[in-house]
C-alpha cells in the first residue's frame, strides 16, 4: 500500500497544471499571412506541422511529469507491504543481546515471549502483530503464527541500536495501530526512550524487564 | 518605338504587320499571270520583254494588328506591397502595351477577368480610345475568384478576326482548363501570349516564421512553418511553373514570367522580345 509521510504536500499537486497553462499562454501565435493561393502549401503543411505538434506535446508531458515528481518527492511516498487493518495491536518485543540477562530461573527473553503470549491469547490471536527489534525491526507474524515463530527463535545475539526511533517510525508509517505494547529491558540510549512514546494518538503500554530498566511505565 | 507580333493578321487598314491577303505595297511577293481586270500599272514590262507574256507583280499587303489585352483581376492578384503589387504590375504592363500598340496604329481591345469576363472594350485604334482604355485599366481593382478559363471562353465569342490575345495573370487556378482554352484559341488561328505575374514570396515563400496562411480567394487556412516547408513548396511550385511554360510554348503560345520584385523597365522589353514581339 502506498502512503505519504508528508501528505500535506499533495496539496501542491495542482501545480502539475502549471506547465500546461504556461504552454498555452506562451504558445507562439501564428502570424496571419494572406497568400495568393495555398494550393501548393497543403502537402508541405501536413507533414511539417505534424512533427512540430508532436515535439511540443512531448515537451509538455515531460514538464508536467517533472512537476509531479517534485510534488511526490515532497510528499515522501512510502510503500507499506504489510498493511494491517484498523484497530490493530502491535507488540514490539526486544530481541537484543541484553535480553539474555537472567531473572531468577528464567531470562528476560523468555519472560518477554511469555508476556507476548499472554497479550496475544488475551485478544484471541486476532488483530495483533508481533515485531522483533534490535538493530532493525522485523515482523514476526500476526497472532498465533507470529507467536510460534517467536518461541522458535534462538536466544538473541545482536545488540540494539536506536530502537526508540525505529519503533516510532514503524508506528507512524503503519498509522493504523491503536494500541502498542513494548516488551523490553529498555537498555537503550536515552534519546531512544523518549522517542519511543511520542505518538499521542496511540495507546502505548511498556513492559520493562530486568535490572536496567526499572519500572518504565512509572516514569511516563 | 513600336513592335510587331510575329505572325499574320487580318487588319482593317494598312499597317506594319503581314496580312494573309495580297495587295500593293513596297514588299514584293511574287509574279502572277495577268488576268482581265488587273491594274496595268502593275504589269512587269521587263518580264514581258523577256518572255512576251504579261505578268503582274504581287505585293504583300501590310495591315494593322488586333490585340486584346486581358488582365486577371481576381483577389490573388492583389498581393505585394507598393510597386511589387501584382495587380499594379499587371495594370502598368497592360497600359504600356495599349499605349505602344495604339501609337503604332494597331487596334487594341481590353478585357478584365476574374471568374468571368467582367469588362470588355472592343478593339479600336483612335487616340480617344487610347485614353479610354488607359482610364479603364487604371480603374481595375482586384476582386472575386479566379476562373480565367471561363472568362477566356466568354472572350472567344467576341473575337471574330485573328487577334493577338495577351493574358496578364498569375494563373493560380485550374491550370488544365486554361491550357485547354489557350489551345482552342490557337486552333482558331489567334495568337496567344501569357504574361505570368508572380511575386517573390510565391517563388520562395516569406522568410522564416510561424505563419497561418490564408488563401486570399477561398479563405482556406493552412498553419505552416515557412522555413521548414519552403523546400517542399518550392519544389511543387517550380514543377507547376515548368508544366505551364512547357505546355504553352509547345502549343505555340508565347509565355513570359515576370517577377514583380524586378525592374519593370527592363522586364517589359525582355518579355515582349521573348514572346515573339519584335522591335521595329
Amino acid at each position: 500500500m502506498l502512503k505519504f509521510l508528508n501528505a500535506s504536500a499533495l496539496w501542491l499537486l495542482p501545480l502539475a497544471g502549471v506547465p500546461l497553462i504556461v504552454h498555452l499562454l506562451t504558445r507562439k501565435k501564428s502570424v496571419v499571412f494572406y497568400f495568393p493561393s495555398v494550393r501548393f502549401l497543403k502537402k508541405a503543411a501536413r507533414r511539417k506541422t505534424f512533427n512540430f505538434n508532436i515535439l511540443n506535446l512531448i515537451l509538455l508531458i515531460l514538464r508536467t511529469f517533472a512537476v509531479l515528481c517534485l510534488v511526490l518527492f515532497l510528499a515522501r511516498p512510502s510503500v507499506v507491504f504489510f498493511a494491517p487493518p484498523s484497530g490493530e495491536t502491535a507488540i514490539f518485543v526486544d530481541y537484543s543481546y541484553s535480553m539474555n540477562q537472567r531473572i531468577k530461573d528464567s531470562t528476560a527473553w523468555r519472560d518477554a515471549v511469555d508476556i507476548a503470549r499472554s497479550i496475544v491469547e488475551s485478544r484471541g490471536g486476532k488483530d495483533c502483530f508481533l515485531f522483533l527489534f534490535n538493530r532493525k525491526i522485523e515482523l514476526a507474524g500476526g497472532g498465533f503464527p507470529g507467536l510460534d515463530k517467536l518461541q522458535s527463535l534462538p536466544a538473541p545475539v545482536e545488540i540494539s541500536s536506536a530502537c526508540g526511533n525505529m519503533i516510532a517510525d514503524a508506528v507512524r508509517k503503519a498509522q493504523d495501530f491503536k494500541k502498542v505494547f513494548i516488551v523490553s529491558d529498555f537498555c537503550w540510549e536515552p534519546s531512544g526512550k523518549k522517542d519511543a512514546v511520542k505518538w499521542p494518538e496511540v495507546e502505548t503500554v511498556c513492559f520493562s524487564l530486568g535490572r536496567r530498566a526499572g519500572n518504565y511505565m512509572s516514569g511516563m | 518605338m513600336g513592335f510587331a507580333r510575329k505572325g499574320v493578321f487580318e487588319g482593317t487598314v494598312s499597317g506594319r504587320h503581314p496580312s494573309p491577303y495580297r495587295g500593293y505595297s513596297l514588299e514584293f511577293l511574287s509574279f502572277r499571270p495577268y488576268c482581265q481586270g488587273d491594274d496595268i500599272r502593275y504589269l512587269d514590262w521587263k518580264v514581258y520583254g523577256r518572255s512576251e507574256r504579261f505578268y503582274v507583280r504581287q505585293f504583300e499587303q501590310e495591315t494593322n494588328m488586333r490585340v486584346c489585352v486581358v488582365v486577371d483581376k481576381s483577389n490573388s492578384m492583389d498581393y505585394g506591397k507598393g510597386f511589387q503589387n501584382k495587380i499594379l504590375w499587371a495594370k502598368v504592363l497592360a497600359s504600356t502595351l495599349i499605349y505602344i500598340l495604339i501609337k503604332r496604329g494597331d487596334s487594341v481591345a481590353f478585357a478584365s477577368a476574374s471568374d468571368r469576363l467582367e469588362i470588355y472594350e472592343p478593339p479600336a485604334r483612335a487616340i480617344s480610345h487610347l485614353f479610354k482604355l488607359l482610364k479603364v485599366t487604371a480603374d481595375v481593382s482586384a476582386s472575386g475568384k479566379t476562373d480565367i478559363a471561363s472568362a477566356l471562353e466568354g472572350l472567344g465569342g467576341k473575337l471574330n478576326r485573328r487577334t493577338a490575345v495577351v493574358l496578364i495573370s498569375d494563373l493560380l487556378t485550374e491550370t488544365d482548363r486554361i491550357l485547354k482554352t489557350v489551345k482552342n484559341f490557337i486552333h482558331q488561328k489567334h495568337n496567344f501570349v501569357v504574361f505570368h505575374i508572380l511575386h517573390r514570396d510565391e517563388l520562395n515563400l516569406p522568410p522564416a516564421g510561424n505563419f497561418l496562411f490564408v488563401d486570399k480567394e477561398t479563405g482556406e487556412k493552412i498553419p505552416i512553418i515557412a522555413a521548414k516547408s519552403a523546400g517542399a513548396y518550392k519544389r511543387d511550385f517550380r514543377k507547376f511553373l515548368l508544366g505551364i511554360e512547357n505546355t504553352l510554348t509547345n502549343s505555340g503560345a508565347g509565355y513570359y514570367r515576370f517577377d514583380t520584385s524586378a525592374d519593370i523597365g527592363l522586364q517589359i522589353p525582355m518579355g515582349l522580345h521573348r514572346t515573339g514581339f519584335s522591335y521595329l
